[in-house]
């Protein structure tokens, strides 16, 4: 190692004297809240509207490529990470591979949907969503992108509802067999916790419940990220991506009471979608009677629906076409950030490429 | 900035990570304990259960005095949730008829036009015929 010169220490002193007025400058922003970074700024329009469920099409003069792109988001989560950040954009990144990207959001339910049901997402919005992206897109067929439960309602959706010509199926870090995932949520299987005991006067699971919940399983990750803070606090850049992220693992939404009690019913005392055989609005609905083209992703280090949770998929439907990736990322890493860009949309777009018209 | 921009990790890095290293793998195993679950839920259920006890008591004496509760207003609230749920899934339903209505109304319009295309293709094939012959 060589010794380090004045002219050498002189820098290093210059360069942390401007971090930390940087870092004063940020910080003071970032308490009083001046600091708020743009998310979700993709222009679209919206299409179509249901209850609170919206279906958006996102803008864009680079469309080459039919069928259009569906994505139907997740009940418990906010879709605008997917358009988290500009540059930073799995809905850009689509958009400029000449897809012809819509997003089926489920929006904030409130007390009047607190009776909403699997049924509702899956034999009346799903379908009908789908039916007008068709049509605004002019299209004959519709490829479809499920991100974790959504990824239930896209299966339920597509192979309880043959009449809609859905091309291509993709699932990203979809639970199929809730046996495998950790945490508070085998004390609800267990019978410990009900449903009951954690709604809110509006008759649904309450955001917050859904965030604890979910950051139980990663108990110090909260503490660690304000290390990472403090490190980088001086980079404009990195408190933008820091704050836009932290604000979405923030931003859940609640869940309909009746939804999460036919879900601890349904999907994980029973673990019905491990039989292949769902009971869903006095019918059963097939997962074998998915035949299109299916691409199941996972993250391999997620913690919330690991890769066993996942995998089983291959085994129910009726797809000859089904392909399996493993994306070296978490369970949001899959959906934004580094990961994202390198990885998970490069998939999916030459997987949808090697199948579009 | 791009001076600022060179990276040197700072003196308490290395241990921040080393705690980290640490601390994390099993503060992750324990909340994936039984254990666990089962401690978050009894403290959960008694934090329910207390809290229920005392809106019950406090509504009991707010009706004392022929004051409205909480959950009096709540149960206003619900209802009122109820009707616009109903009226949601009414609306919902008279727009998907409306929707049938003009499907079919396009559909049998469509099939008339072809009958009437089919129609006048035969009378000026029939008109035309003897002259072309």
């Amino acid at each position: 190692m060589e010794p380090a010169t004045s002219s050498d220490r002189l820098d290093s002193i210059r360069r942390e004297a401007q971090r930390s007025i940087f870092r004063a400058r940020n910080g003071i922003q970032l308490i009083a809240g001046s600091r708020k970074p743009v998310v979700g700024a993709t222009p679209k329009d919206i299409v179509w509207r249901r209850g609170k469920a919206q279906l958006a099409r996102y803008r864009s003069d680079k469309r080459t490529r039919q069928p259009p792109l569906v994505i139907v988001w997740s009940v418990v989560s906010r879709a605008y990470i997917l358009d988290l950040r500009p540059g930073h954009s799995f809905i850009g990144q689509l958009l400029e591979a000449g897809i012809d990207v819509f997003m089926l959001d489920w929006g904030v339910p409130d007390a009047v949907d607190c009776g909403n049901t699997l049924e509702l997402y899956v034999d009346n919005y799903l379908p009908r969503a789908l039916e007008r992206a068709l049509e605004v897109a002019e299209s004959d067929e519709v490829d479809v992108l499920g991100y974790c439960a959504g990824g239930i309602v896209s299966c339920l959706g597509v192979a309880g509802h043959l009449e809609v010509p859905v091309k291509n199926l993709a699932l990203m870090a979809t639970p199929i067999d809730l046996s495998h995932i950790q945490g508070l949520i085998r004390a609800v299987e267990r019978g410990a916790l009900e449903v009951d005991d954690l709604v809110d006067e509006t008759g649904n699971l309450p955001a917050d419940a859904v965030y604890r919940g979910f950051a139980s399983l990663r108990p110090t990750t909260d503490i660690f990220k304000y290390a990472n803070l403090w490190e980088r606090l001086w980079n404009d850049e990195f408190v933008d991506g820091y704050q836009a992220m932290a604000g979405w693992i923030r931003d859940q939404t609640p869940l309909p009471g009746a939804l999460a009690r036919q879900m601890v019913d349904l999907l994980l005392r029973q673990n019905i979608l491990t039989t292949g055989e769902i009971p869903l609005g006095g019918r059963t609905v097939r997962l074998a009677d998915i035949t299109c083209p299916v691409l199941n992703i996972m993250a391999e280090q997620d913690h919330m629906v690991p890769p066993p949770a996942s995998e089983v998929l291959r085994d129910l439907v009726g797809s000859s076409d089904f392909t399996e990736a493993r994306i070296p990322a978490g369970h949001i890493g899959l959906a934004a950030g580094r990961d994202a860009k390198r990885n998970t949309v490069p998939r999916i777009i030459e997987w949808l490429n090697a199948r579009s018209s | 900035m791009t001076d600022a921009k060179k990276s040197a990790k700072p003196w308490w890095r290395p241990l921040v990570d080393e705690i980290d290293r640490r601390v994390t793998p099993p503060a992750n195993r324990i909340v994936r304990t039984n254990l666990f679950a089962d401690t978050v839920s009894t403290v959960t259920r008694l934090e329910v259960r207390v809290r229920r006890r005392i809106e019950r008591q406090s509504t009991w004496l707010l009706h004392q005095y022929n004051l409205p509760a909480a959950a009096d207003i709540r149960k206003v609230r619900a209802q009122l949730a109820a009707v616009e749920a109903r009226l949601r899934d009414v609306s919902e339903r008279l727009e998907d008829q409306q929707h049938e209505a003009e499907s079919r109304r396009a559909t049998s319009t469509a099939r008339a036009e072809a009958t009437n295309a089919k129609r006048t293709t035969a009378t000026t094939g029939s008109a035309a015929g003897p002259d072309s012959a």
